[in-house]
């Protein structure tokens, strides 16, 4: 019972929630982000007016779009920031802030959005709102950079063709083929009934042969056999034979077979040896003698009027087959239907044809030629389609068979079980790719096609599109093909696609791997060569793509790998290595090494690929039938290693000059590996060879190896698991043995740098100064490895003999058993005296802090001072006073540098390129945020004035900065801090301020206060000889030899 | 066949049984567990061929022996495994195989019953060459063991060589088959035993319990006996029936209808068990309550009777 007030209560909620209904579609409508159009064609549906379309869009779920700029996936990807019961346009409109910062759309940059709009009204819906009501079909679209410009009218024209070609596939995609009730049209019962029975056909009347055969393989069931066998003998229709195909059971199926063949004349019992299912019921088919064929597995029951009623509708229409609805029991109890009438296109997407139900002419299926033999799991799919590709496909409206799923969900014999469901994906390859015409198609000489399978929420597509853009100069085109993407992204792949003459676009419907993806990507593709990538793998990069694909130049290399390198530069994969022996399980080559080692092995025959990128020429491609379904996604590229050296058709090979950076926490491949081992080993006697070449290559020995156990279980192994063992290999450098040379022993040197990885390290002095010093301790005989400080653990280290670390602000420990030398070159105040006796040797760029801290410390620190690369900088005096008048290079962070205090505060015609400098300076004085470090040799001699400073401390203690050895060498005037030490380093080719007046003193008076071109030129060249790369790394080269010659004589030292 | 008697004869209905499968089967291998009179080896020497053994493993192992002894199995068209546990055959053997002949199975028994779980009465079962040929056959009795206890017996011999057959794939069927009027007789006649097995219920616990047993699969050698007296229907009465009376179905009575419906199959039975009545005490777990009072009036119901005191 309510009371009056409740019901009060409630009259007064409806009428506040219609109110609010009402005010809800108020708001979609007046945002200027709803698109009736638009709405309708991802409805396939029309609205008699805007306000019931608004209406319905208030009921759609999440992925309905209102506007073609508005995207749900796009502000909510993961979907988990929007309420469910919430529009996802009113939750954007709602609040300012997400009005103001969230794009709601990737092809909107909000920022140059905004500014666009200027001081225009502004909509009470937002920018993008303001925007959309504005915006004219000739309105260019505020694309983010590195994006092609175009118009609204063009883009929305482009959104709706897309939208509508999804939609149509979606209907084709989502048709329900298994219900928990039978459809409508279905008849109430059937059970005891058959509809058109005994339309002119008396069972069996007179006839030599019986009508319907009925094939029925079985292998090692003998339990379930009898059960189904019953269900034939209990069909009231009787002009049948029963064909018990025994495929090589090893249980008791003969004898219960022969015990019911005793009794039942029509059953005709055939065994033959385990050959799988297929070659069964081709043995089957082969001894049938009725018009039509049945099938009948031995764990499926038919209904008693199954085939009475298939033979009547088969009879009556003429039709070559038809199948009729099955009831599937779960094992939990729940039923369900499959009764579902598709057509090939249906099928192309999942079967809805279970072969249980199928009663097909013997004619059909002798025309196809039976069961795919070469199939081991989706073979009753794959006849469905062969069948369905010349025949209608017909649904016969009753139940006519039962099939519970039981205990046989854990048989580990049951196929579905056993084999992986990789198969489906192979099934549905072969009618998805049409190899004979991708044969017979010439492809276009010196284009490289990179194919790309996108899955699921792909939102790095559009960084494939900058590269794409990047690379407009380049022979290469884009192919990419979507597998079970939204109809977001697919909208979005469209437009970019419709933009860049040189990407196309397929949809692939059919939920198949990235393998068949990727095989119709190469059939869609045109170019001579193709590069395979699996999507959100790497980070994109065309240009390096396009030179991945240059070794196949060399008509003997089928395959090129590249180096694929975590964010942190380490190797995830340089191809495949196997371990001794006939198993073909695979382990990543150098994968936990620095790019280096890799290097070193450029160009060297890898036994095979691994994963996630490889570069083929498209006639090998065509001519192996493509990529691999079977193995699956992560080791699809090792198996197409693997064909191509079985085949002969070439080898693969590294370019290490191709370094692409995954995007994935590791290689999927303990668990893959369980998977696709047994199918590579039972195809494959043993890996190919060049597994220890190409360590040797890379420059190690391999010296044993170490087994991985990898199982399904997770946690500890027990006594009854089985775990697959694969071989990791134990290396070691190779040492040449019994070479005398006077020259120093070759080392394996690691330089630590306090420099994070990436990008974001490129802005770093110290990742430029490391790489100058590497290149000259290699021209030295050395080989160098630079680790960024997220690298500084790695485990590969050990395998190092020299350990330098060039201090920045991280306190690094040695590595124990490498010789460990700390080159202190900033900031001495955070090195303390134990850190410095942890070291073998220890030097500093500052004369003066080297002996006080000697003194202080009982900790030997030698000098070693800053230095320049002289093949960067050098004296280009035909420059001088072409570039700024007074220059500035380097970054504010975060102070107001006393060079460019001053030279702002006595008006010194000042140019800076460096970054952070807004809040300091005028923007017209800032040039650029970056400059190269190839560029800035040029840049210092073009000056007129070159400004310096130090960090304080740095200044204090003597530790002069390499911008003054790079600009002294490049023989440019530069006006400095006062540091000791300055003229003895560079005479007066550096002149000290100590206030603003000496830097107006020194800008306005440049001419006189430095020497003249010649003399400079001279100072440039001292400095050069001196105080180059060259001259230190011969000073740490001398130090290393020594204390690795001091471990040898004394291991105790190690 | 196998054969056990605790004073070493071959009682009068064991020589009839004999005599009845020497006469219709095409080789009888008698296995005997008992310590054999000269008199009783002489006798069965001079009709079958005897096999003894030392007397352990019960029955199931001394079809294990006769199997092994017989050459080739598969060579008959059936393949029979009995004791000496029953009176019979009422009808000839010749008679009872050639009834089953047409029946699809791949072995069978004189009866089948669902207690325990459902499985052919091992005191007379018959194997089809196809069966004899399976794995399961050959591995049931290639690993049996001989096992002296005698609930041991029937679980994992008795009723476990049907249940290994059936999970083998493979069906069975019985000779007697129960008419729908034997069905609610049969109930009944459980229902009255379980009102027996214990006494009158004190509280919710035996109650339930009561009501499970009246629930419960019968067993058609103690609650078909009668229908031996049907021509044979059920073509033999068992020694135990008559000896215990399990069911509490006035099993005097059954012999003595016995007796007089087949005097020359039952003579010497009554002789017989009271001769061996001091070897084999009634078992403890099967000693039956009195009937209750209000039980009484209805027990003419349920006893054992003629076909035309039924009808």
């Amino acid at each position: 019972m309510t009371t009056p007030r409740q019901q009060l209560g409630a009259v007064r909620r409806t009428i506040r929630d219609r109110a609010g209904h009402a005010g809800r579609v108020r708001a979609v409508l007046a945002s200027g982000l709803f698109d009736q159009e638009w709405f309708e064609a991802q409805m396939a549906e029309t609205y008699d007016d805007p306000a019931a379309a608004a209406a319905a869009y208030l009921t759609t779920g999440p992925g309905v779009s209102p506007h073609p700029l508005f995207e749900h996936d796009w502000i909510d990807p993961e979907r988990t920031r929007i309420p469910e019961d919430e529009s996802p346009l009113l939750w954007y409109l709602a609040d300012p802030k997400r009005r103001e910062t969230l794009s709601p759309h990737p092809l909107i940059d909000l920022p140059r959005l905004v500014r666009g709009l200027g001081d225009a009204e502004r909509h009470p819906g937002g920018p993008v709102s303001t925007w959309a009501a504005s915006a004219r079909p000739g309105t260019r679209l505020p694309t983010p950079a590195g994006l092609p410009e175009l118009t609204w009218g063009e883009f929305r024209e482009r959104a709706l063709a897309a939208v509508g070609a999804f939609i149509a596939s979606r209907d084709i995609k989502h048709a329900p083929r298994l219900s928990g009730s039978l459809p409508d049209d279905f008849p109430p019962t059937t059970s005891g009934t058959r509809p058109g029975a005994g339309r002119g056909l008396e069972p069996g009347a007179g006839r030599p042969t019986p009508l319907v055969s009925v094939v029925l393989p079985t292998w090692n069931r003998a339990q379930a056999l009898r059960q189904a066998i019953e269900s034939v003998q209990a069909q009231s229709f009787d002009d049948w034979e029963l064909i018990v195909v025994d495929d090589g059971s090893t249980d008791d199926t003969e004898q219960v077979v022969t015990g019911i063949a005793a009794y039942e004349d029509r059953l005709v019992h055939v065994p033959v040896p385990h050959h799988g299912v297929c070659r069964a019921r081709n043995e089957g088919i082969a001894r049938a003698r009725g018009r039509y064929v049945a099938f009948l597995d031995s764990d499926n029951t038919w209904n008693p009027d199954f085939l009475g009623t298939m033979v009547d509708v088969l009879e009556a229409n003429g039709w070559a087959m038809a199948h009729s609805a099955i009831r599937l029991r779960r094992a939990d109890g729940e039923i369900f239907y499959r009764a579902f009438e598709g057509t090939h296109d249906h099928l192309l997407v999942r079967n809805h044809v279970d072969l249980n139900v199928l009663v097909v002419r013997r004619d059909a299926l002798q025309e196809i030629g039976g069961f795919d033999e070469s199939l081991r799991r989706a073979v009753d799919y794959d006849l469905a389609l062969r069948l369905a590709a010349r025949h209608d496909l017909h649904l016969v409206p009753f139940v006519g068979a039962e099939y519970s799923d039981g205990e046989a969900d854990t048989d580990p014999d049951r196929i579905s079980n056993r084999e992986p469901s990789t198969w489906i994906s192979v099934a549905l390859g072969k009618h998805l790719v049409d190899w004979d015409a991708v044969t017979a198609t010439e492809p276009t000489p010196g284009l490289v096609s990179i194919v790309l399978a996108v899955r699921g929420n792909a939102g790095g597509v559009l960084e494939w599109f900058r590269s794409l853009r990047e690379s407009a100069d380049l022979p290469v085109e884009l192919v990419i093909m979507g597998v079970r993407i939204r109809r977001s992204l697919d909208t979005l792949i469209h437009v970019l696609c419709s933009l860049h003459p040189s990407a196309r676009y397929s949809f692939v419907v059919s939920d198949v791997n990235n393998a068949v993806a990727q095989n119709i990507g190469v059939a869609h593709s045109r170019g001579e060569r193709v590069v395979l990538v699996q999507s959100q793998t790497v980070r994109p990069d065309v240009p390096a793509l396009v030179r991945l694909a240059t070794p196949l130049d060399d008509p003997e290399v089928a395959l090129v790998q590249p180096v694929v390198v975590d964010a942190h530069g380490l190797v995830v994969t340089a191809g495949a290595v196997f371990g001794p022996g006939r198993a073909v399980r695979p382990v990543p080559f150098l994968a936990g090494h620095a790019h280096r080692d890799a290097q070193a092995a450029d160009g060297v025959a890898l036994p095979s690929a691994l994963g996630p990128v490889v570069a083929a020429r498209a006639e090998t491609l065509a001519r192996i039938r493509g990529v691999d379904a079977l193995v699956g996604d992560g080791l699809a590229e090792l198996e197409l290693g693997l064909r191509t050296a079985a085949e002969g058709l070439g080898r693969t090979v590294l370019a290490s000059d191709v370094r692409l950076t995954f995007l994935r926490p590791a290689l999927p491949l303990r668990k893959r590996l369980l998977e696709a081992v047994p199918v590579l080993e039972s195809r494959y006697d043993a890996p190919p060879a060049g597994s220890i070449a190409a360590w040797r290559a890379a420059g190690f020995d391999v010296v044993g190896h170490r087994h991985d156990l990898v199982s399904r279980e997770s946690g500890p192994l027990g006594p009854k698991d089985v775990p697959l063992p694969v071989a990791h290999p134990l290396v070691v450098p190779h040492r040449e043995v019994g070479v005398v040379t006077e020259s120093a022993p070759a080392l394996r040197w690691v330089i630590d740098l306090a420099s994070p990885a990436g990008p974001k390290g490129e802005a770093w002095g110290d990742t430029h100064f490391a790489r100058s010093l590497a290149r000259a301790l290699e021209r030295l005989g050395q080989r160098v490895a630079i680790d960024p400080r997220q690298a500084r653990h790695r485990a590969s280290r050990d395998l190092d003999d020299v350990m330098l670390v060039v201090r920045g602000l991280d306190e690094v420990s040695p590595r124990p058993g490498l010789a460990a030398i700390e080159w202190i070159i900033s900031h001495p105040d955070l090195v303390s005296a134990h850190e410095m006796a942890s070291f073998d040797a220890v030097f500093a760029a500052s004369l003066s802090w080297s002996a006080e801290a000697t003194t202080r410390t009982g900790v030997r620190v030698e000098p070693l001072l800053q230095c320049t690369d002289p093949e960067l900088f050098r004296p280009a005096p035909e420059l001088d006073g072409t570039g700024p008048e007074v220059l500035f290079v380097g970054n504010s962070r975060g102070i107001y540098r006393s060079a460019v205090r001053n030279a702002i505060a006595v008006g010194a015609p000042l140019t800076i390129h460096g970054a952070g400098w807004e809040p300091f300076v005028d923007a017209e004085v800032v040039a650029s945020s970056y400059v190269a470090n190839t560029e800035l040799g040029a840049l210092y001699s073009s000056a007129g004035v070159v400004l310096n400073d130090h960090w304080e401390d740095m200044r204090r203690d003597g530790f002069v900065s390499n911008r003054l050895f790079d600009a002294a060498a490049s023989g440019a005037r530069v006006v400095s801090d006062e540091v000791a030490g300055l003229s003895e380093l560079f005479g007066a080719l550096v002149q000290p301020y100590r206030d603003e007046e000496d830097v107006r003193r020194l800008v306005a008076e440049r001419a006189t206060a430095f020497p003249d071109a010649e003399a400079r030129r001279t100072i440039a060249e001292r400095v050069a000889a001196h105080h180059s790369f060259d001259a230190r790394a011969a000073t740490l080269v001398d130090t290393a030899a020594r204390l690795v010659a001091d471990r040898h004589r004394d291991p105790s030292r190690a | 066949m196998a054969h056990y008697d605790p004073e070493g004869l071959v009682r009068p209905h064991v020589r009839r049984q004999v005599q009845a499968l020497a006469a219709d089967i095409d080789d009888v291998i008698v296995v005997s567990t008992a310590e054999l009179t000269d008199a009783s080896r002489r006798w069965l020497s001079e009709r079958v061929r005897l096999v003894e053994r030392a007397n352990y493993g019960y029955d199931f192992f001394s079809y294990k022996v006769g199997l092994d002894t017989a050459a080739d199995l598969t060579s008959y068209d059936e393949v029979i495994v009995c004791n000496d546990s029953y009176v019979g055959p009422l009808r000839s053997y010749a008679d009872i195989v050639a009834d089953m002949a047409p029946r699809p199975v791949d072995f069978w028994g004189f009866t089948a019953t669902e207690r325990v779980k459902p499985h052919v009465q091992s005191f007379f079962v018959a194997f089809r060459p196809w069966t004899v040929a399976s794995h399961a056959f050959h591995r049931f009795w290639s690993e049996m063991e001989p096992i002296s206890d005698r609930k041991q017996v029937i679980l994992r011999y008795e009723v476990g060589m049907s249940q290994r057959l059936y999970e083998a794939g493979f069906a069975s069927g019985a000779y007697f088959v129960e008419t729908e009027a034997d069905q609610r007789l049969g109930r009944r006649r459980v229902q009255w035993w379980a009102a027996h097995r214990a006494p009158r219920p004190r509280n919710r616990a035996d109650l339930d319990l009561l009501r499970r047993r009246a629930a419960e699969a019968w067993n058609p050698a103690s609650a078909m006996a009668d229908r031996a007296l049907d021509d044979g229907r059920l073509p033999y009465a068992k020694i135990d029936t008559l000896r215990y009376d399990p069911y509490g179905l006035d099993a005097d009575r059954l012999l003595t209808l016995g007796e007089e419906r087949f005097p020359d199959m039952f003579d010497g039975v009554r002789d017989s068990l009271e001769a061996t009545s001091r070897f084999y005490r009634p078992r403890a777990a099967e000693v039956l309550q009195p009937t209750p009072a209000a039980l009484r009036p209805l027990a003419p119901l349920v006893r054992y009777q003629t076909p035309r005191e039924r009808s």
